[in-house]
């Protein structure tokens, strides 16, 4: 016993660290954490523009691909440069009809081969209606060819003041999805 | 020697314990966001297939918070009106433009956070004024498509 006495003696007195409290605090500064942990959805983000001023140009000015390696003289009643797509709506969400601009006749008639496309009324001389976002795809995705006739294609959304914005970014997403990079945002179609 | 019963003082070892609730204290400390980006958790994005990551390159970003109803909130502002805005647009640019020196354009991204619900025309009209104000890089927001619909 005296010989314990003299070993912590000369090597001090043994701390002992309780080691109970903290991991109480511990707890408890993780239980508040756990609690206001909230998972947020993820957020994108969509480029955005307005038609220029000078939108009123006529369709196929100024819009050839300065950097369109072919030679050849692209025919413009060939390549629907300019589309504008037109979607009502009777209730905000649901697309009640949706119209398709600045398809020449000639684009037409060659669309008519395309069995597909056998429900679409593609008669001359009218605007080209689609029933719903299938068809707007499938149409747009025919329509889109700025790469092999190195051609800069547009279109400018024209939906009705009313619509949602969810269903216009539904319609963004189909003409995204065919390809088309510029899309513009147009005067609601009835009115501003 | 005396028959006497044997006391066994078994101590649980807390410092591995401790060790594992502290790391788990550090994750969920690391997530916590208290400052959320000026964004209001009361809009609800649409959901886009095409909506791109966010580019965090720009410094001076303006978000711009429009509920279903038309109003439009800003982080320290009061709820404003759609017509509001242009005006409030405006002074802002040229408030940037005298801070930045310049009579010229300026580096500043706008963010519009619109709800799935608000029109198609007042999303129109919020663009139109602020391209009209000077403002050249506007970002619509939305939520990144998720299969699972989670």
């Amino acid at each position: 016993m005296l010989r314990r006495r003299r070993a912590t003696a000369e090597h001090g007195p043994e701390v002992e660290l309780p080691i109970t409290p903290m991991l109480d605090m511990a707890f408890q500064l993780l239980f508040f954490f756990i609690l206001s942990y909230r998972p947020s959805a993820r957020e994108g983000q969509i480029e955005t523009t307005l038609p220029s001023t000078a939108a009123t140009r006529k369709i196929g000015e100024e819009d050839r691909d300065p950097l369109a390696t072919t030679g050849e003289k692209v025919p413009e009643a060939d390549v629907p440069v300019q589309l504008t797509i037109m979607a009502t709506t009777r209730n905000g969400h649901d697309l009640s009809q949706i119209t398709v601009q600045g398809i020449s006749d000639a684009v037409k008639a060659k669309l008519k081969v395309d069995p597909a496309l056998a429900k679409l009324d593609l008669a001359p001389g009218k605007n080209l209606e689609v029933a719903d976002l299938d068809q707007l795809s499938l149409l747009l995705d025919k329509l889109h060819m700025s790469e092999q006739m190195g051609v800069k294609q547009k279109i400018v959304l024209e939906p009705s003041g009313g619509l949602k914005v969810d269903r216009v970014v539904d319609l963004m997403d189909v003409c995204r999805k065919a390809g088309f990079k510029s899309i513009t945002y147009g005067v609601p179609l009835d009115g501003r | 020697m005396g028959g006497g019963q044997l006391q066994v003082k078994a101590d649980p070892n807390l410092t591995p314990l401790l060790d594992i609730v502290l790391q788990l204290l550090m994750f969920f400390m690391m997530c916590v966001n208290f400052i959320s980006e000026q964004v209001n958790q009361t809009i609800v994005l649409p959901q886009s297939q095409s909506a791109l990551p966010i580019d965090k390159s720009k410094v001076d970003v303006i978000f711009l918070n429009l509920t279903a109803d038309g109003k439009v909130l800003i982080v320290g502002e009061e709820p404003k009106d759609l017509e509001q805005m242009e005006g409030w647009l405006t002074d802002k640019y040229r408030f940037a433009q005298r801070v930045a020196g310049t009579t010229g354009p300026i580096n500043t991204a706008v963010v519009i956070r619109a709800h799935r619900d608000a029109d198609y025309r007042m999303i129109y009209h919020l663009l139109r004024y602020c391209s009209a104000s000077g403002y050249t890089d506007l970002r619509l927001r939305a939520l990144t498509f998720n299969p699972l619909g989670v």
